[in-house]
Protein backbone atom coordinates (compact mmCIF):
# COMPACT_ATOMS: atom_id res chain seq x y z
CA UNK A 1 0.00 0.00 0.00
CA UNK A 2 1.24 3.31 -0.56
CA UNK A 3 2.50 5.76 1.67
CA UNK A 4 -0.99 8.30 0.68
CA UNK A 5 -4.09 7.64 2.97
CA UNK A 6 -6.10 9.95 0.80
CA UNK A 7 -5.67 11.38 -2.49
CA UNK A 8 -7.67 13.43 -4.45
CA UNK A 9 -7.73 14.41 -7.89
CA UNK A 10 -9.85 17.20 -9.99
CA UNK A 11 -11.93 17.35 -6.75
CA UNK A 12 -15.14 20.67 -7.58
CA UNK A 13 -17.96 21.50 -6.39
CA UNK A 14 -20.05 23.91 -8.42
CA UNK A 15 -23.38 26.14 -6.81
CA UNK A 16 -25.37 26.94 -9.54
CA UNK A 17 -22.37 29.37 -11.54
CA UNK A 18 -20.46 29.39 -7.88
CA UNK A 19 -16.96 26.81 -8.76
CA UNK A 20 -16.69 26.81 -4.59
CA UNK A 21 -14.09 23.77 -5.40
CA UNK A 22 -12.78 23.87 -8.66
CA UNK A 23 -10.62 20.92 -9.72
CA UNK A 24 -8.12 20.32 -6.76
CA UNK A 25 -5.87 17.68 -6.91
CA UNK A 26 -4.27 16.63 -3.20
CA UNK A 27 -2.37 13.77 -1.44
CA UNK A 28 -1.89 12.97 2.20
CA UNK A 29 0.64 11.21 3.64
CA UNK A 30 -0.05 8.33 6.95
CA UNK A 31 0.36 10.27 9.64
CA UNK A 32 1.22 13.69 9.08
CA UNK A 33 -1.10 16.96 10.16
CA UNK A 34 -1.80 19.18 6.67
CA UNK A 35 -2.91 22.47 7.19
CA UNK A 36 -5.52 23.84 4.91
CA UNK A 37 -5.77 27.52 4.69
CA UNK A 38 -6.96 30.16 2.60
CA UNK A 39 -9.13 33.65 2.68
CA UNK A 40 -12.72 33.72 4.21
CA UNK A 41 -15.16 30.98 1.15
CA UNK A 42 -12.11 29.72 -0.44
CA UNK A 43 -14.07 26.40 -0.30
CA UNK A 44 -12.12 25.02 2.82
CA UNK A 45 -14.98 23.67 4.32
CA UNK A 46 -16.74 22.82 0.87
CA UNK A 47 -13.30 20.74 0.12
CA UNK A 48 -14.28 18.55 3.44
CA UNK A 49 -18.08 18.44 2.49
CA UNK A 50 -16.96 16.75 -0.32
CA UNK A 51 -14.00 14.35 1.58
CA UNK A 52 -16.29 13.21 3.65
CA UNK A 53 -19.23 12.84 1.83
CA UNK A 54 -21.52 15.63 3.15
CA UNK A 55 -21.95 17.03 -0.22
CA UNK A 56 -21.84 15.42 -3.45
CA UNK A 57 -19.26 16.62 -5.58
CA UNK A 58 -19.59 18.15 -9.00
CA UNK A 59 -16.23 16.49 -10.30
CA UNK A 60 -13.21 14.51 -9.35
CA UNK A 61 -12.24 11.17 -8.07
CA UNK A 62 -11.38 10.71 -4.16
CA UNK A 63 -9.51 8.02 -3.27
CA UNK A 64 -8.87 6.31 0.38
CA UNK A 65 -6.10 3.70 1.14
CA UNK A 66 -6.70 2.34 -2.30
CA UNK A 67 -10.27 2.46 -2.23
CA UNK A 68 -12.55 4.91 -4.59
CA UNK A 69 -14.67 6.20 -1.93
CA UNK A 70 -16.63 8.99 -4.34
CA UNK A 71 -19.56 7.79 -4.67
CA UNK A 72 -19.96 6.49 -1.20
CA UNK A 73 -22.09 8.04 1.64
CA UNK A 74 -21.44 10.28 4.45
CA UNK A 75 -22.15 7.14 6.83
CA UNK A 76 -19.84 4.48 4.51
CA UNK A 77 -16.80 6.73 4.98
CA UNK A 78 -17.28 6.99 8.47
CA UNK A 79 -17.45 3.17 8.95
CA UNK A 80 -14.01 2.90 6.89
CA UNK A 81 -12.18 5.62 9.33
CA UNK A 82 -13.12 9.48 8.28
CA UNK A 83 -14.46 11.90 10.30
CA UNK A 84 -14.71 15.49 10.86
CA UNK A 85 -15.09 18.04 12.72
CA UNK A 86 -17.76 21.08 11.87
CA UNK A 87 -16.99 25.06 11.54
CA UNK A 88 -20.09 25.98 13.47
CA UNK A 89 -20.37 22.96 16.11
CA UNK A 90 -24.18 22.01 16.51
CA UNK A 91 -23.67 18.96 19.05
CA UNK A 92 -27.38 16.99 19.50
CA UNK A 93 -29.15 18.99 21.70
CA UNK A 94 -31.85 16.31 23.52
CA UNK A 95 -28.68 13.88 24.45
CA UNK A 96 -26.22 14.53 26.98
CA UNK A 97 -22.65 15.30 26.21
CA UNK A 98 -22.18 11.38 27.05
CA UNK A 99 -24.83 10.30 24.68
CA UNK A 100 -23.94 12.61 21.94
CA UNK A 101 -19.98 10.76 22.31
CA UNK A 102 -21.78 7.34 22.03
CA UNK A 103 -23.22 7.52 18.49
CA UNK A 104 -20.05 8.17 17.36
CA UNK A 105 -18.92 5.16 19.43
CA UNK A 106 -22.15 3.04 18.31
CA UNK A 107 -22.20 3.88 14.75
CA UNK A 108 -18.51 4.67 13.49
CA UNK A 109 -16.10 2.11 13.32
CA UNK A 110 -17.20 -0.08 15.52
CA UNK A 111 -20.58 -0.43 14.59
CA UNK A 112 -20.40 -3.79 13.56
CA UNK A 113 -17.62 -5.60 16.29
CA UNK A 114 -18.92 -3.70 19.41
CA UNK A 115 -21.29 -4.41 21.62
CA UNK A 116 -23.07 -1.97 23.81
CA UNK A 117 -20.49 -2.07 26.94
CA UNK A 118 -17.25 -1.67 24.72
CA UNK A 119 -19.10 1.41 22.84
CA UNK A 120 -19.70 3.22 26.32
CA UNK A 121 -16.28 2.29 27.37
CA UNK A 122 -14.74 3.82 24.20
CA UNK A 123 -17.22 6.98 25.04
CA UNK A 124 -15.98 7.19 28.18
CA UNK A 125 -12.34 7.08 27.01
CA UNK A 126 -12.79 9.48 24.43
CA UNK A 127 -14.51 12.05 26.63
CA UNK A 128 -12.11 11.31 29.16
CA UNK A 129 -9.21 12.58 26.48
CA UNK A 130 -10.87 15.66 25.69
CA UNK A 131 -11.47 16.93 28.88
CA UNK A 132 -15.04 16.49 29.06
CA UNK A 133 -14.94 13.55 31.22
CA UNK A 134 -16.26 15.80 34.45
CA UNK A 135 -19.85 17.30 32.93
CA UNK A 136 -20.57 14.30 30.52
CA UNK A 137 -23.73 13.84 31.97
CA UNK A 138 -25.34 16.89 31.62
CA UNK A 139 -26.88 18.79 28.74
CA UNK A 140 -24.65 20.35 25.91
CA UNK A 141 -26.18 23.88 26.73
CA UNK A 142 -23.88 23.95 29.39
CA UNK A 143 -20.99 24.11 27.42
CA UNK A 144 -18.95 26.95 26.28
CA UNK A 145 -17.30 27.52 23.25
CA UNK A 146 -13.86 25.69 23.71
CA UNK A 147 -16.12 22.67 25.47
CA UNK A 148 -18.57 22.63 22.10
CA UNK A 149 -15.10 22.40 20.25
CA UNK A 150 -14.27 19.53 22.19
CA UNK A 151 -16.80 17.68 22.17
CA UNK A 152 -16.95 17.95 18.34
CA UNK A 153 -13.47 15.77 18.66
CA UNK A 154 -14.84 13.60 20.99
CA UNK A 155 -17.49 12.67 18.86
CA UNK A 156 -15.47 12.06 16.12
CA UNK A 157 -12.58 10.04 18.10
CA UNK A 158 -15.92 7.71 19.34
CA UNK A 159 -16.16 6.59 15.66
CA UNK A 160 -12.37 5.51 15.60
CA UNK A 161 -10.74 7.95 12.53
CA UNK A 162 -7.67 6.98 10.62
CA UNK A 163 -8.25 10.20 9.09
CA UNK A 164 -9.90 13.30 10.73
CA UNK A 165 -10.56 16.84 9.48
CA UNK A 166 -10.70 19.45 11.84
CA UNK A 167 -12.64 22.56 10.39
CA UNK A 168 -11.34 25.44 12.40
CA UNK A 169 -10.96 24.06 15.83
CA UNK A 170 -9.70 27.24 16.94
CA UNK A 171 -12.23 29.46 16.34
CA UNK A 172 -13.54 31.74 19.52
CA UNK A 173 -11.30 30.08 21.82
CA UNK A 174 -9.04 32.23 24.34
CA UNK A 175 -5.49 31.78 24.28
CA UNK A 176 -5.06 29.34 27.29
CA UNK A 177 -7.59 27.47 25.31
CA UNK A 178 -5.77 26.97 22.22
CA UNK A 179 -3.17 26.31 23.73
CA UNK A 180 -4.68 23.36 25.10
CA UNK A 181 -6.53 22.30 21.47
CA UNK A 182 -3.19 22.37 20.10
CA UNK A 183 -2.08 20.17 23.08
CA UNK A 184 -4.70 17.45 22.38
CA UNK A 185 -4.88 18.03 18.37
CA UNK A 186 -0.99 16.91 18.78
CA UNK A 187 -1.86 14.23 20.39
CA UNK A 188 -4.18 12.68 19.03
CA UNK A 189 -1.57 12.62 15.80
CA UNK A 190 0.95 10.74 17.83
CA UNK A 191 -1.76 8.10 18.75
CA UNK A 192 -1.76 7.63 14.92
CA UNK A 193 -4.57 9.94 13.57
CA UNK A 194 -3.99 11.68 10.46
CA UNK A 195 -4.91 14.78 10.28
CA UNK A 196 -5.98 17.45 8.15
CA UNK A 197 -5.90 20.86 9.95
CA UNK A 198 -7.80 23.83 8.81
CA UNK A 199 -7.47 27.02 10.88
CA UNK A 200 -7.31 30.93 10.49
CA UNK A 201 -4.80 31.14 12.72
CA UNK A 202 -1.88 31.40 11.27
CA UNK A 203 0.87 30.61 13.76
CA UNK A 204 -1.17 27.76 14.88
CA UNK A 205 -1.09 26.24 11.67
CA UNK A 206 2.69 26.54 11.31
CA UNK A 207 3.80 25.32 14.31
CA UNK A 208 1.51 22.16 14.09
CA UNK A 209 1.38 21.25 10.60
CA UNK A 210 4.26 19.39 8.71
CA UNK A 211 2.95 20.55 5.27
CA UNK A 212 0.53 23.36 4.61
CA UNK A 213 -1.91 23.60 1.53
CA UNK A 214 -3.48 26.80 0.59
CA UNK A 215 -6.38 27.56 -0.94
CA UNK A 216 -8.16 30.46 -2.90
CA UNK A 217 -11.34 30.78 -4.96
CA UNK A 218 -11.94 27.00 -4.98
CA UNK A 219 -8.24 26.58 -6.22
CA UNK A 220 -5.00 25.37 -4.50
CA UNK A 221 -2.68 27.89 -4.74
CA UNK A 222 0.41 26.47 -2.88
CA UNK A 223 1.38 23.04 -1.48
CA UNK A 224 4.77 23.24 0.91
CA UNK A 225 6.69 23.23 3.66
CA UNK A 226 5.50 25.74 6.88
CA UNK A 227 8.33 27.84 5.85
CA UNK A 228 7.67 27.55 2.31
CA UNK A 229 4.45 28.91 2.49
CA UNK A 230 5.14 32.07 4.24
CA UNK A 231 7.50 33.27 1.89
CA UNK A 232 5.42 32.32 -0.96
CA UNK A 233 4.69 36.09 -2.25
CA UNK A 234 1.40 34.99 -4.03
CA UNK A 235 0.21 33.25 -0.58
CA UNK A 236 1.33 36.72 1.12
CA UNK A 237 -0.86 38.25 -1.32
CA UNK A 238 -3.86 36.34 -1.26
CA UNK A 239 -4.20 35.49 1.87
CA UNK A 240 -1.45 36.28 4.54
CA UNK A 241 -1.43 39.75 4.18
CA UNK A 242 -5.16 39.77 4.36
CA UNK A 243 -4.87 38.24 7.42
CA UNK A 244 -2.77 40.59 9.04
CA UNK A 245 -4.94 43.52 7.83
CA UNK A 246 -7.76 41.65 9.60
CA UNK A 247 -5.60 41.27 12.60
CA UNK A 248 -5.19 44.92 12.53
CA UNK A 249 -8.71 45.59 12.24
CA UNK A 250 -10.40 42.99 14.95
CA UNK A 251 -7.91 44.71 17.40
CA UNK A 252 -5.95 43.57 20.73
CA UNK A 253 -8.24 40.44 21.50
CA UNK A 254 -7.60 38.48 18.70
CA UNK A 255 -4.27 39.38 18.08
CA UNK A 256 -3.99 38.06 21.90
CA UNK A 257 -5.50 34.60 20.84
CA UNK A 258 -2.85 34.56 17.27
CA UNK A 259 0.15 34.96 19.60
CA UNK A 260 0.24 32.00 22.05
CA UNK A 261 -0.70 29.88 19.22
CA UNK A 262 2.47 30.98 17.38
CA UNK A 263 4.71 30.09 20.98
CA UNK A 264 3.01 26.65 21.74
CA UNK B 1 -27.76 0.71 28.06
CA UNK B 2 -30.46 2.17 30.16
CA UNK B 3 -29.54 5.61 29.56
CA UNK B 4 -31.34 7.04 32.34
CA UNK B 5 -32.11 4.53 35.71
CA UNK B 6 -35.47 6.15 35.77
CA UNK B 7 -36.56 4.30 33.06
CA UNK B 8 -36.36 0.76 34.07
CA UNK B 9 -39.64 1.52 35.76
CA UNK B 10 -41.52 1.66 32.33
CA UNK B 11 -41.45 -2.03 31.79
CA UNK B 12 -42.88 -2.60 35.09
CA UNK B 13 -45.93 0.18 34.48
CA UNK B 14 -46.27 -0.91 30.82
CA UNK B 15 -46.62 -4.89 32.11
CA UNK B 16 -49.47 -3.91 34.88
CA UNK B 17 -51.56 -1.31 32.70
CA UNK B 18 -51.26 -4.07 29.98
CA UNK B 19 -52.86 -6.43 32.51
CA UNK B 20 -55.03 -4.19 34.03
CA UNK B 21 -56.71 -3.28 30.59
CA UNK B 22 -56.80 -7.40 29.73
CA UNK B 23 -59.61 -7.47 32.79
CA UNK B 24 -61.35 -4.70 31.65
CA UNK B 25 -63.81 -6.42 29.62
CA UNK B 26 -65.05 -8.48 33.02
CA UNK B 27 -65.78 -5.33 34.32
CA UNK B 28 -67.11 -2.75 31.94
CA UNK B 29 -70.43 -3.00 30.14
CA UNK B 30 -71.24 -2.53 26.14
CA UNK B 31 -70.68 1.48 26.19
CA UNK B 32 -67.14 1.25 28.65
CA UNK B 33 -65.80 -1.57 26.44
CA UNK B 34 -66.44 0.66 23.03
CA UNK B 35 -64.55 3.51 25.20
CA UNK B 36 -62.03 0.86 25.88
CA UNK B 37 -61.70 -0.07 22.48
CA UNK B 38 -61.43 3.60 20.76
CA UNK B 39 -58.72 4.54 23.41
CA UNK B 40 -56.42 1.42 22.68
CA UNK B 41 -56.89 2.68 18.92
CA UNK B 42 -55.91 5.81 19.29
CA UNK B 43 -52.93 5.01 20.90
CA UNK B 44 -52.13 2.22 18.23
CA UNK B 45 -52.47 5.31 15.87
CA UNK B 46 -50.35 7.88 18.35
CA UNK B 47 -47.91 5.70 18.78
CA UNK B 48 -47.51 4.96 15.13
CA UNK B 49 -47.42 8.95 14.34
CA UNK B 50 -44.91 9.48 17.43
CA UNK B 51 -42.72 6.78 15.53
CA UNK B 52 -42.35 9.24 13.39
CA UNK B 53 -43.46 12.58 14.11
CA UNK B 54 -41.76 12.39 17.43
CA UNK B 55 -38.61 10.12 17.01
CA UNK B 56 -37.30 11.50 13.33
CA UNK B 57 -39.36 14.60 13.77
CA UNK B 58 -40.58 14.63 10.12
CA UNK B 59 -44.45 16.06 10.54
CA UNK B 60 -45.86 13.49 8.19
CA UNK B 61 -49.69 13.49 6.66
CA UNK B 62 -49.68 10.32 4.99
CA UNK B 63 -51.09 8.30 7.60
CA UNK B 64 -54.50 8.21 6.33
CA UNK B 65 -53.04 6.91 3.35
CA UNK B 66 -52.42 3.90 5.61
CA UNK B 67 -55.15 3.92 7.54
CA UNK B 68 -56.86 3.80 4.62
CA UNK B 69 -55.51 0.95 2.50
CA UNK B 70 -55.52 -1.03 5.45
CA UNK B 71 -58.88 -0.80 5.63
CA UNK B 72 -59.77 -0.67 2.15
CA UNK B 73 -57.51 -3.03 0.32
CA UNK B 74 -58.53 -5.91 3.61
CA UNK B 75 -62.35 -5.09 2.10
CA UNK B 76 -61.34 -6.03 -1.36
CA UNK B 77 -59.90 -8.77 -0.57
CA UNK B 78 -62.59 -10.14 1.68
CA UNK B 79 -65.31 -9.05 -1.35
CA UNK B 80 -63.82 -11.38 -3.54
CA UNK B 81 -63.80 -14.17 -1.14
CA UNK B 82 -60.12 -14.15 0.25
CA UNK B 83 -60.17 -15.23 4.09
CA UNK B 84 -59.37 -13.31 6.60
CA UNK B 85 -56.24 -14.11 7.08
CA UNK B 86 -55.45 -13.01 3.35
CA UNK B 87 -57.39 -9.71 3.99
CA UNK B 88 -55.55 -9.15 6.78
CA UNK B 89 -52.11 -9.94 5.33
CA UNK B 90 -52.77 -8.67 1.66
CA UNK B 91 -53.74 -5.71 3.51
CA UNK B 92 -50.82 -5.02 4.85
CA UNK B 93 -48.79 -5.55 2.12
CA UNK B 94 -50.62 -3.19 -0.34
CA UNK B 95 -49.42 -0.24 2.90
CA UNK B 96 -46.26 -1.46 2.85
CA UNK B 97 -45.88 -1.05 -1.07
CA UNK B 98 -47.31 1.81 -0.94
CA UNK B 99 -44.88 2.87 1.76
CA UNK B 100 -42.04 2.02 -0.06
CA UNK B 101 -43.36 4.30 -3.12
CA UNK B 102 -43.93 7.26 -0.77
CA UNK B 103 -40.96 7.13 1.57
CA UNK B 104 -38.82 6.66 -1.32
CA UNK B 105 -38.95 10.12 -2.25
CA UNK B 106 -40.80 11.96 0.00
CA UNK B 107 -37.94 11.18 2.80
CA UNK B 108 -35.16 13.56 0.66
CA UNK B 109 -37.74 16.00 1.68
CA UNK B 110 -37.22 18.78 4.12
CA UNK B 111 -39.41 20.78 6.69
CA UNK B 112 -42.88 22.05 5.24
CA UNK B 113 -42.30 19.92 1.59
CA UNK B 114 -42.58 16.56 3.38
CA UNK B 115 -45.65 18.21 4.95
CA UNK B 116 -47.35 19.09 1.75
CA UNK B 117 -46.15 15.92 0.09
CA UNK B 118 -47.24 13.33 2.65
CA UNK B 119 -50.57 15.72 2.59
CA UNK B 120 -51.25 15.30 -1.44
CA UNK B 121 -50.43 11.36 -0.87
CA UNK B 122 -53.24 10.78 1.35
CA UNK B 123 -55.04 12.73 -0.85
CA UNK B 124 -54.73 11.59 -4.26
CA UNK B 125 -55.42 8.14 -2.41
CA UNK B 126 -58.60 8.88 -1.22
CA UNK B 127 -59.87 10.41 -4.60
CA UNK B 128 -58.58 7.38 -6.31
CA UNK B 129 -60.38 4.78 -3.85
CA UNK B 130 -63.80 7.18 -4.19
CA UNK B 131 -63.64 6.55 -7.82
CA UNK B 132 -62.14 2.93 -7.92
CA UNK B 133 -65.20 0.60 -9.36
CA UNK B 134 -63.02 -2.55 -9.92
CA UNK B 135 -62.66 -5.55 -8.23
CA UNK B 136 -66.57 -6.20 -6.74
CA UNK B 137 -65.40 -2.93 -5.54
CA UNK B 138 -66.91 0.70 -5.51
CA UNK B 139 -65.52 3.22 -3.50
CA UNK B 140 -68.58 5.68 -3.92
CA UNK B 141 -70.59 3.04 -2.11
CA UNK B 142 -70.26 1.86 1.89
CA UNK B 143 -70.00 -1.63 2.43
CA UNK B 144 -71.26 -3.69 5.34
CA UNK B 145 -67.83 -5.36 6.19
CA UNK B 146 -69.26 -8.13 8.89
CA UNK B 147 -71.46 -9.91 6.55
CA UNK B 148 -68.83 -10.68 4.50
CA UNK B 149 -66.74 -12.49 6.59
CA UNK B 150 -69.65 -14.47 8.69
CA UNK B 151 -69.14 -12.15 12.05
CA UNK B 152 -72.57 -12.06 12.33
CA UNK B 153 -72.76 -15.49 13.74
CA UNK B 154 -70.98 -14.06 16.84
CA UNK B 155 -72.99 -12.76 20.08
CA UNK B 156 -72.76 -8.83 20.04
CA UNK B 157 -70.88 -9.48 23.71
CA UNK B 158 -68.70 -11.18 21.98
CA UNK B 159 -67.44 -9.43 19.16
CA UNK B 160 -67.21 -6.07 21.24
CA UNK B 161 -64.38 -8.00 23.32
CA UNK B 162 -62.76 -9.41 19.96
CA UNK B 163 -61.99 -6.37 18.99
CA UNK B 164 -60.77 -4.88 22.25
CA UNK B 165 -58.34 -7.32 22.51
CA UNK B 166 -57.18 -6.99 18.69
CA UNK B 167 -57.28 -3.15 19.69
CA UNK B 168 -55.29 -3.85 22.68
CA UNK B 169 -53.08 -6.19 21.17
CA UNK B 170 -51.93 -3.42 18.27
CA UNK B 171 -51.76 -0.65 20.75
CA UNK B 172 -49.35 -3.08 22.98
CA UNK B 173 -47.40 -3.85 20.14
CA UNK B 174 -46.81 -0.12 19.31
CA UNK B 175 -46.03 0.73 22.98
CA UNK B 176 -43.24 -1.99 22.90
CA UNK B 177 -41.80 -0.56 19.88
CA UNK B 178 -41.14 2.74 21.00
CA UNK B 179 -40.18 1.24 24.32
CA UNK B 180 -37.70 -0.96 22.81
CA UNK B 181 -36.94 2.03 20.45
CA UNK B 182 -35.88 3.86 23.57
CA UNK B 183 -33.29 1.09 24.81
CA UNK B 184 -31.75 0.11 21.56
CA UNK B 185 -29.13 2.50 19.73
CA UNK B 186 -31.39 3.05 17.10
CA UNK B 187 -33.13 5.24 19.24
CA UNK B 188 -30.66 7.32 19.79
CA UNK B 189 -29.94 7.71 16.31
CA UNK B 190 -32.93 9.03 15.22
CA UNK B 191 -32.67 11.42 18.16
CA UNK B 192 -29.26 12.29 17.01
CA UNK B 193 -30.99 12.85 13.31
CA UNK B 194 -33.65 14.96 14.55
CA UNK B 195 -31.21 17.27 15.79
CA UNK B 196 -28.43 16.96 13.06
CA UNK B 197 -28.79 15.13 10.27
CA UNK B 198 -25.25 16.07 8.91
CA UNK B 199 -23.57 15.19 12.06
CA UNK B 200 -25.15 12.05 12.63
CA UNK B 201 -24.24 10.68 9.04
CA UNK B 202 -20.82 12.07 9.56
CA UNK B 203 -20.67 10.00 13.07
CA UNK B 204 -21.56 6.40 11.03
CA UNK B 205 -25.60 6.76 11.53
CA UNK B 206 -27.00 5.50 7.86
CA UNK B 207 -29.82 8.45 8.23
CA UNK B 208 -32.24 7.97 5.24
CA UNK B 209 -31.86 3.76 5.82
CA UNK B 210 -33.17 4.37 9.25
CA UNK B 211 -35.96 6.56 8.34
CA UNK B 212 -37.22 4.67 5.79
CA UNK B 213 -37.34 1.28 8.36
CA UNK B 214 -39.19 3.69 11.10
CA UNK B 215 -42.25 4.68 8.64
CA UNK B 216 -42.26 0.94 7.37
CA UNK B 217 -43.00 0.05 10.99
CA UNK B 218 -45.19 2.63 11.80
CA UNK B 219 -46.92 2.15 8.52
CA UNK B 220 -47.38 -1.57 9.01
CA UNK B 221 -49.20 -0.82 12.99
CA UNK B 222 -51.33 2.08 10.92
CA UNK B 223 -52.71 -0.37 8.28
CA UNK B 224 -53.59 -3.11 10.93
CA UNK B 225 -55.05 -0.57 12.96
CA UNK B 226 -57.31 0.14 9.63
CA UNK B 227 -57.92 -2.95 8.80
CA UNK B 228 -58.70 -3.52 12.56
CA UNK B 229 -61.19 -0.55 12.53
CA UNK B 230 -62.62 -1.16 9.03
CA UNK B 231 -63.62 -5.22 11.09
CA UNK B 232 -64.93 -3.36 14.02
CA UNK B 233 -67.00 -0.63 12.74
CA UNK B 234 -68.78 -2.87 10.18
CA UNK B 235 -69.22 -0.25 7.58
CA UNK B 236 -66.79 1.14 5.68
CA UNK B 237 -67.21 4.48 4.04
CA UNK B 238 -64.13 5.49 1.81
CA UNK B 239 -63.84 9.04 3.22
CA UNK B 240 -63.62 8.15 6.58
CA UNK B 241 -61.12 5.37 6.10
CA UNK B 242 -59.15 8.41 4.45
CA UNK B 243 -59.58 10.83 7.29
CA UNK B 244 -57.37 13.71 7.72
CA UNK B 245 -59.55 14.91 10.77
CA UNK B 246 -58.37 11.58 12.22
CA UNK B 247 -54.74 12.09 12.01
CA UNK B 248 -54.73 15.99 12.97
CA UNK B 249 -56.85 14.38 16.20
CA UNK B 250 -53.50 12.27 16.68
CA UNK B 251 -51.01 14.62 15.85
CA UNK B 252 -52.75 17.15 18.63
CA UNK B 253 -52.81 14.07 21.00
CA UNK B 254 -48.93 13.33 20.56
CA UNK B 255 -48.00 16.99 21.33
CA UNK B 256 -50.28 17.54 24.09
CA UNK B 257 -48.71 14.82 25.97
CA UNK B 258 -44.94 15.19 24.63
CA UNK B 259 -43.90 13.88 21.27
CA UNK B 260 -40.90 11.49 21.23
CA UNK B 261 -41.60 9.49 24.75
CA UNK B 262 -43.08 6.73 25.60
CA UNK B 263 -45.75 8.22 28.04
CA UNK B 264 -46.07 11.30 26.17
CA UNK B 265 -48.88 10.01 23.49
CA UNK B 266 -50.52 7.68 25.68
CA UNK B 267 -51.12 11.01 28.39
CA UNK B 268 -52.97 12.78 25.33
CA UNK B 269 -55.03 10.15 24.16
CA UNK B 270 -56.48 9.81 27.53
CA UNK B 271 -56.90 13.62 28.04
CA UNK B 272 -58.52 14.28 24.91
CA UNK B 273 -60.59 11.16 24.93
CA UNK B 274 -61.46 12.23 28.05
CA UNK B 275 -62.79 15.51 27.34
CA UNK B 276 -64.70 14.43 24.40
CA UNK B 277 -66.46 11.70 26.74
CA UNK B 278 -67.21 14.01 29.36
CA UNK B 279 -68.10 17.83 28.19
CA UNK B 280 -68.03 16.15 25.09
CA UNK B 281 -71.57 14.13 26.33
CA UNK B 282 -72.87 16.87 28.09
CA UNK B 283 -71.77 20.26 26.45
CA UNK B 284 -71.22 19.15 23.19
CA UNK B 285 -71.13 22.63 21.25
CA UNK B 286 -67.87 23.31 23.35
CA UNK B 287 -65.79 20.94 23.54
CA UNK B 288 -63.95 22.25 20.85
CA UNK B 289 -63.49 24.93 22.39
CA UNK B 290 -62.50 23.65 25.67
CA UNK B 291 -60.18 21.27 23.89
CA UNK B 292 -58.77 24.23 21.62
CA UNK B 293 -58.36 26.13 25.08
CA UNK B 294 -56.17 23.42 26.44
CA UNK B 295 -53.99 22.60 23.62
CA UNK B 296 -52.46 26.54 23.10
CA UNK B 297 -52.17 26.75 27.02
CA UNK B 298 -50.13 23.29 26.77
CA UNK B 299 -48.37 24.11 23.82
CA UNK B 300 -47.27 27.74 24.92
CA UNK B 301 -46.77 26.77 28.52
CA UNK B 302 -45.34 22.97 28.16
CA UNK B 303 -43.93 22.44 25.06
CA UNK B 304 -42.42 19.19 24.93
CA UNK B 305 -45.73 18.16 26.35
CA UNK B 306 -48.14 17.09 29.76
CA UNK B 307 -45.63 14.79 30.35
CA UNK B 308 -43.28 17.28 31.65
CA UNK B 309 -46.02 17.63 34.41
CA UNK B 310 -45.01 14.15 35.32
CA UNK B 311 -41.40 14.28 35.07
CA UNK B 312 -40.64 17.39 36.61
CA UNK B 313 -44.25 17.76 39.18
CA UNK B 314 -44.66 20.74 40.74
CA UNK B 315 -41.34 22.30 39.02
CA UNK B 316 -43.04 22.06 36.10
CA UNK B 317 -45.57 25.34 37.02
CA UNK B 318 -42.97 27.15 38.57
CA UNK B 319 -43.27 30.46 37.08
CA UNK B 320 -39.43 30.42 36.05
CA UNK B 321 -39.95 27.45 34.14
CA UNK B 322 -43.40 28.94 32.50
CA UNK B 323 -41.77 31.65 31.43
CA UNK B 324 -39.03 30.00 29.98
CA UNK B 325 -40.93 27.66 27.98
CA UNK B 326 -42.37 30.82 26.35
CA UNK B 327 -39.29 32.61 25.61
CA UNK B 328 -38.95 29.70 23.74
CA UNK B 329 -41.08 31.04 21.18
CA UNK B 330 -39.79 34.27 20.64
CA UNK B 331 -38.47 35.08 17.20
CA UNK B 332 -34.54 35.41 16.59
N1 LIG C 1 -24.68 25.14 0.07
C1 LIG C 1 -24.14 26.17 -0.62
N2 LIG C 1 -24.83 26.78 -1.61
C2 LIG C 1 -24.31 27.80 -2.30
N3 LIG C 1 -23.08 28.30 -2.08
C3 LIG C 1 -22.34 27.75 -1.11
C4 LIG C 1 -22.83 26.66 -0.31
N4 LIG C 1 -21.87 26.33 0.58
C5 LIG C 1 -20.85 27.17 0.36
N5 LIG C 1 -21.12 28.02 -0.64
C6 LIG C 1 -20.20 29.05 -1.18
O1 LIG C 1 -19.02 28.41 -1.57
C7 LIG C 1 -17.90 29.22 -1.27
C8 LIG C 1 -16.94 28.46 -0.40
O2 LIG C 1 -17.51 28.36 0.90
P1 LIG C 1 -16.77 27.58 2.08
O3 LIG C 1 -17.68 27.63 3.25
O4 LIG C 1 -16.33 26.27 1.61
O5 LIG C 1 -15.51 28.52 2.35
P2 LIG C 1 -14.44 28.43 3.53
O6 LIG C 1 -13.12 28.43 2.88
O7 LIG C 1 -14.76 27.34 4.44
O8 LIG C 1 -14.68 29.83 4.24
P3 LIG C 1 -14.54 30.24 5.80
O9 LIG C 1 -13.10 30.48 6.05
O10 LIG C 1 -15.34 31.48 5.91
O11 LIG C 1 -15.10 29.13 6.59
C9 LIG C 1 -18.43 30.48 -0.63
O12 LIG C 1 -18.53 31.48 -1.61
C10 LIG C 1 -19.79 30.08 -0.15
O13 LIG C 1 -20.67 31.17 -0.12
MG1 LIG D 1 -15.28 27.18 6.38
Amino acid sequence: MSADILAVAGLAKHFGGLRAVDGVDLAVRRGEIVGLIGPNGAGKTTFVDLLTGSEPPTGGRITYRGTDITSLSAHERSRMGLARTFQVPRPFGDLTIRENVLVGALFGRGERRGGRPEALDLANRCLERAGLSAVADQSTGSLSTAGLKRLEVARCLAAEPDLLFLDEPLGGLNPTEVKDALGLIRGLNDSGITIVFIEHIIPAVMSLCHRVVVLASGRKLADGDPSEIVANPEVQRAYLGDVKAAVRRFGARRRAATRPGGAA
Amino acid sequence: MPLSAARDRDGIVLALLVLGACCLPLVFGAYGLRVATMVAMYVALAQSWNLIGGYTGLISLAQPAFFGSGAIAALIFLVNGAPVWLAVLGSLGVSLAIAVMVGAPTLRLVGHYFVVATLLVSEALRNLVLNLNAFNFNGGISVNIVSKVGLTALSPTTYNQVFYYVMLGLATTAMLAIFALERSKWGLALRAIRDNQRAASALGVAATRLKIAVVLASAALVSLVGTAWAFWIGTVETNEAFSLTLTFEIIVMVFLGGRGTLWGPLLGVLVVLFINETIGVELAEITQVVSGVIVVLVVLLQPDGLIQIFRQGPRAFAPKTLAANLRRYRVR
